[in-house]
């Protein structure tokens, strides 16, 4: 029978039941805040909006200053709003209440003054002081997060409940007794609502209490370490400063023959040991920033409450710092696996506001699939996975504390060095005192000097306590180890690595600082020996598939002494005198050329082969990265490839650079002119679909309506 | 601490849960406000069907497209349009009297105006008037389709079904069902605010 009646109806028991509840969680959730320090209250759509900024907040300014400044915006901004408020808006609670605030503030204010004027008198630095006090109006959402805007707005909407319920940061009206303490609850409230939004985000409130306490605790902890970080570079930048200034005065006093040994080894290890305080401050607060952010990602997912040391979520956190994107690649793969495997299928009932009932298969994520250890597993890649961008605050902090270290090792290698210069001039016992040569350049030692310093890098490189000062001291055994080799002559010294591009005064030409001209003539007079070895020597022929890259070393060659020769006057031209032993080596070159039927020799004398198929064939143009186990290849800046054109021109190139030929800029230049659609060919092809939707825009453009096909039926 | 009353304390939230409390539709206010937006939107829906009843008529002279009525439940929240309503729209015109056949009046005293002033027998005046239950009869008719018809005299052929009722309803009815989820949001919002 053909349908004569169409009903609607309305269910409403599902509105009801969740409306009751909504009612219930709200009070209870208050009294729990109430019970950590925390406050709740509802907020209108501004202050809503000002909540999730709240979220998003930095962190508060660490050092004493950068909080004077803060304290010092917020007063002005409330002070302003209090002013603009009519005598019955003053009178009533909400006034009465910011009066009381704006009185505390000024008094907060006072102390942190006082506190700065008292630093900055030891140091002697008064100006600053009162430089620092005053800072400008940059905004409304200062790091205590109160926007003025919103605050006018709760006092508009008092009385009116609304439906939003946000986590309100009520420190700054509640905890005047010190600043830390306000930033401490700042910290725990920003905590707090994170882990708010993130149980809303994941629908799971049966944890939500007893992780929050958690949550603030650990935030706490957490602004703890960042605070210490803060005191800890501000209170010993003087020091540092202080103790910088000492190391140097006494390298000079080194350098000019006092006997400084003692002093100079003290002065290092207490630099040192400054720098260090900050190394470690920022280790621990980097991290426990990452150790914070899994802590509350985890709290909110943890539907089983699964237990999850600190202990593992530190070992984490260090393995993120190590490893870097190799453990997001893998904590990636874990979550997907696990997802997978917790995938689960449900049938769901839901009464639409249309008041009809459907029924629907849902996939979910059923944890309980998963056997305890595959959860924890599972918490902890999804708090990795979804957390990068928080976690990044973490790494940056611990790299920062790294990158700090690694230089603070540095200066202490080079210290001792300069210690043991001393020690080595007065017969090689290390440790011991001796005079140092009038002439004798600490930078450019003999090989005896050298090897000292190799010895005793390699010694201290097994007493490294972490991989970071390790690696440091490899790098600077590497660097000592290269110079031994270069000064037997067992490394290319003409044209070789950048000390010799300095030795023959290139530098000067491309910026760099000009080297001294004794240890010039030195590395020259060496380069005139090896090259005077190479015209006595018989070369042996290479095999047949030398033969083209013979060639292209040949052609490199001739580029090469060319661009010498232009060189040569152009350092002239600059006023550039040349030392005795470079015409001697150009002409040796000269010489080398001619003779060329050999590789190696070639290899070792000549700066940009430093292998048979290193002369880039450039005749087809292309991209420089081809080249195995060569320095170009994976060298992506410093311009390590470099060399001199026909025209005496340097050039420096790294991997990925192309170079064209004159064919293809020519086809570049072209296409530049328009060109470039010679020989492309194009079809056109209209289809029935795209007449319809043509007519049936036309159609309603013009008011005639849609072309609708319809089907009559028939009965 | 600054007392911004009612924001930040206990008290302020319980005010905030009851004024949750009585949005709940178990409330008899909140109910009656419901129904009232039932009724208005089930009365768009109407306007609706009627047009599409309407429209298959070519010509509706005795409106039978005012038989598409709506009815709101009271002890549920709902309501319903339909064409199976047999309350009577209108009241019928004075009834003639009946003549009987043995009373034929069929000789009248025609006059220099002329004309048949014979009165109307009730079946003349129930054949050539229609009433509220009998708009209901044509649109239910027009919408379902007759079977063949036959009179004593030939057949009277078959009306064919429009089926204009489940069409129009079911898309009437569905933009009654949104416009109704937000006047109740309309609704909350006034309530709270």
């Amino acid at each position: 029978m053909a349908d004569i009646i169409s009903r609607l109806k309305l269910e409403s028991g599902e509105f009801d039941s969740k409306l009751k509840r909504a009612g219930q969680e709200m009070l209870a959730y208050s009294e729990h805040c109430k019970s950590m320090g925390l406050q709740m209250g509802y907020a209108n759509k501004d202050a809503k909006e000002f909540a999730k900024a709240l979220g998003d907040m930095k962190t508060v300014s660490q050092t004493a200053r950068g909080k004077l400044n803060e304290l010092t915006e917020v007063f002005t901004n409330l002070k302003a709003m209090y002013n603009q408020m009519t005598d019955d808006e003053k009178q009533n609670t909400f006034g009465k209440g910011l009066a009381a605030s704006l009185d505390k503030l000024k008094t907060r204010i006072d102390e942190a003054k006082q506190n700065l004027n008292s630093v900055n008198a030891e140091l002697g630095n008064t100006k600053q002081a009162e430089q620092g006090a005053t800072s400008g109006i940059d905004g409304l959402t200062s790091a205590l997060g109160i926007n003025l805007k919103s605050l006018a707005g709760w006092g508009a909407a008092l009385g009116a409940g609304k439906v939003a319920l946000d986590v309100v940061k009520d420190a700054f009206m509640q905890s005047e007794s010190n600043i830390d303490e306000w930033g401490r609850t700042v910290k725990s409230s920003e905590a707090a609502y994170d882990l708010f939004l993130n149980t809303i985000n994941g629908g799971n409130w049966s944890n939500f209490f007893t992780n929050l306490s958690e949550a603030v605790r650990g935030a706490r902890d957490l602004y703890d370490a960042l605070d210490r970080l803060g005191s800890v570079k501000s209170n010993n930048q003087a020091a540092i400063a202080f103790w910088q200034q000492e190391v140097q005065r006494l390298r000079q006093m080194k350098e000019e023959g006092k006997d400084v040994d003692e002093q100079l080894t003290k002065a290092t290890e207490k630099l040192r040991g400054l720098q260090q305080q900050a190394v470690n401050a920022g280790k621990v607060a980097g991290t426990k920033t990452i150790v914070e952010v899994l802590k509350n990602r985890i709290a909110g997912e943890n539907v089983n409450g699964i237990n999850i040391s600190e202990g593992t979520l530190k070992g984490y956190a260090g393995s993120i710092t190590r490893n870097g994107q190799s453990v997001y690649d893998n904590q990636a793969k874990i979550y997907s696996q696990l997802t997978a495997k917790a995938r689960d299928t449900r049938v769901v009932s839901r009464i639409n506001a249309q008041g009809v009932n459907t029924s629907t298969e849902e996939s979910f994520i059923n944890l309980n699939k998963l056997t305890k250890e595959q959860q924890k597993q599972y918490l902890i890649a999804k708090a990795i996975t979804e957390g990068k961008s928080e976690i990044k605050t973490g790494i940056e902090i611990y790299a920062q504390a790294l990158s700090e270290e690694a230089g603070s090792i540095k200066e202490q290698i080079k210290g001792n060095r300069y210690v043991l210069r001393g020690a080595s001039g007065s017969g090689g016992s290390s440790g011991g005192k001796g005079k140092v040569k009038k002439d004798t350049k600490l930078v450019s030692g003999s090989i005896a000097d050298l090897t000292e310093d190799l010895k005793y890098l390699q010694q201290e490189q097994q007493k490294a306590t972490s991989y970071e000062e390790w690696e440091t001291y490899a790098d600077a055994i590497k660097e000592v180890t290269n110079n031994i080799k270069e000064l037997k002559g067992e490394l290319p010294s003409i044209g070789g690595n950048m000390p010799d591009m300095k030795a023959i005064g290139l530098e000067s030409i491309i910026g760099q600082p000009k080297p001294d001209w004794k240890s010039r003539e030195d590395i020259l007079a060496r380069g005139q020996k090896s090259l005077d070895k190479m015209k006595t020597q018989k070369f042996e022929k290479q095999e047949e598939k030398d033969s083209k890259n013979q060639q292209s070393v040949a052609e490199g060659v001739d580029k090469m002494v060319s661009g010498f020769s232009s060189m040569t006057t152009g350092l002239e031209k600059l006023g550039i005198e040349l030392p005795a032993g470079m015409q001697g080596v150009i002409s040796g070159i000269q010489t080398v050329s001619s003779i060329l039927t050999g590789i190696s020799a070639i290899v070792s004398a000549i700066q940009i082969i430093t292998a048979a198929d290193t002369i880039i064939p450039f005749a087809r143009g292309g991209i420089i990265n081809a080249f195995s186990g060569t320095l170009v290849g994976n060298s992506y800046s410093g311009d390590n490839l470099r060399g001199i054109g026909p025209g005496g021109q340097l050039y420096g190139l790294n991997a990925g650079e192309v170079v064209l030929n004159r064919s293809q800029v020519g086809n570049l230049a072209s296409q530049l002119e328009g060109s470039w659609l010679d020989g492309v060919y194009l079809d056109t092809i209209i289809t029935a679909e795209d007449i319809r939707l043509v007519m049936n825009n036309n159609g309603r453009r013009t008011g005639r309506g849609e072309y609708v096909q319809t089907n009559v039926r028939r009965r | 601490m600054a007392d911004i009353s009612g924001a930040f304390e206990v008290d302020g939230l319980v005010k905030q849960k009851e004024a949750l409390e009585s949005l709940m539709m178990s409330n008899p206010q909140m109910e009656k406000k419901v129904q009232g937006l039932i009724r208005k939107v089930l009365l768009v829906a109407r306007k609706q069907i009627s047009d599409a009843a309407k429209g298959e008529m070519k010509s509706d002279p005795r409106l039978a497209y005012k038989a598409v009525k709506t009815a709101v439940y009271r002890r549920i929240l709902g309501g319903n349009v339909s064409i199976l309503n047999k309350r009577k729209a209108g009241t019928r015109g004075p009834v003639p009297p009946v003549v009987h056949k043995l009373e034929t009046k069929t000789n009248s005293k025609g006059n220099h105006r002329g004309g048949n002033r014979m009165p109307r027998s009730r079946r003349t005046e129930d054949l050539l008037t229609y009433q509220g239950a009998d708009r209901g009869f044509i649109l239910r008719f027009l919408n379902a389709g007759t079977d063949g018809r036959e009179s004593r005299i030939g057949n009277r052929g078959a009306i064919a079904p429009r089926n204009f009722f489940a069409t129009s309803s079911h898309t009437a009815m569905q933009k009654a069902a949104e416009q109704l989820d937000t006047l109740i949001q309309d609704l909350i919002k006034k309530e709270l605010g």
